[in-house]
């Protein structure tokens, strides 16, 4: 549900970027990086921003939402691993890990239509 | 053409929560971010705390809910603070979590002189409210020995993201066969960093260990 508030922040910021770059022709796609251990369902992002960007300039843009897997760090011995999700201990010696990738929420780029089009 | 530049989606929210930091730090206030499952009991932790604590420090509460201020009522029933209601049906959509700018526009009218202590009550659910900093120095989460000993592992961010946990109602753990070591083992394998406090708020049990752990923070 919380993908609504995180769809409407995602159209501020490609905007934002879109402005900045003094932009003025519409997006045809969004390249999106959702980290794996958020709590963020990509059907429903795409639900909400699909029905949010109307009347600006990511209206009809496709939604590519690419999934980044959790990977964490031993703080023991640095292995690094994937762990399938609940735990989040150190495979090898059941040592304190950092996360490493997976909590990702980030716009990487936007791919605008040329000018002819 | 490609733009690329990559950002933050919740950057927006993140720099909002930064704004809110610096104004509680102004207020000498610490903050502390309370998330649990409905009915867990933040609400009736928070009437005990505030029992014990108003009148030898400054306090204030913000409380979120989607509709109603019965919290807020309750709260103010005990102690004569500053209680300032969310409700994210009014102006939010119906959100089912606090983020920054609810926060910033519920303080924007307020100026306290020196508080201590800040408490937000965030929306009961157990998945959105990990996902949003508010500009608060703590998150605490609260669960009840009644939501079954498997709960870290299905909700591994909100217990991954929080500080302390009050494991609540600690008093009728035995009569729900809850199995204290299985949900402890359960909670350090998402988070091994975790704190637990054991409490129940009804009978006043290990509620002196979570003030004393506030007294901690708060005497920074």
């Amino acid at each position: 549900m919380h993908e609504l508030g995180i769809a409407r922040s995602l159209i501020e910021v490609a905007v934002a970027a879109m402005t900045d770059g003094r932009v003025t022709r519409p997006a045809t796609s969004l390249r999106v990086e959702v980290g794996r251990f958020t709590s963020v369902v990509p059907e429903s992002l795409r639900f909400y921003f699909e029905i949010l960007c109307r009347d600006t300039l990511l209206d009809g843009a496709e939604l590519a939402i690419e999934t980044i897997p959790l990977r964490t760090r031993c703080l023991g011995c640095l292995h690094e691993s994937e762990p399938e999700l609940p735990s989040l201990l150190c495979p090898v010696c059941d040592g304190m890990v950092e996360i490493v990738s997976g909590r990702e929420l980030r716009l990487v780029s936007i791919d605008v239509a040329d000018e002819a089009a | 053409m490609i733009i690329e530049d990559v950002r933050n989606i919740l950057s927006a929210n993140d720099r909002i929560a930064a704004a809110n930091r610096e104004r509680f730090m102004r207020w000498g206030s610490y903050v502390v971010n309370m998330m649990s499952a409905p009915g867990a009991g933040k609400t009736t932790i928070l009437e005990r705390t505030i029992e014990r604590l108003n009148g030898r420090c400054r306090l204030a509460v913000i409380e979120g809910d989607v509709r109603g201020s019965y919290d807020r009522d309750r709260l103010r029933s005990v102690a004569d603070i500053p209680v300032v209601q969310i409700n994210t049906e009014v102006a939010y959509g119906g959100e089912c979590h606090l983020d920054a700018l609810m926060i910033a526009n519920a303080i924007g009218g307020v100026e306290l002189p020196v508080t201590d202590l800040v408490f937000i009550e965030n929306v009961g659910n157990l998945v959105c409210p990990a996902e949003f900093d508010v500009g608060e120095d703590s998150k605490v989460m609260v669960a009840s020995v009644t939501e079954g000993e498997d709960k870290p592992l299905k909700y591994p961010l909100m217990y991954s993201v929080s500080d302390l946990l009050l494991l609540n109602k600690m008093d009728i753990a035995a009569a729900v066969g809850f199995d204290r070591e299985l949900f402890l083992r359960n909670c350090h394998s998402v988070n091994p960093a975790l704190l637990v406090i054991e409490v129940s708020a009804r009978s006043g049990e290990g509620i002196p260990d979570w003030l004393a752990w506030l007294d901690g923070k708060s005497a920074r």
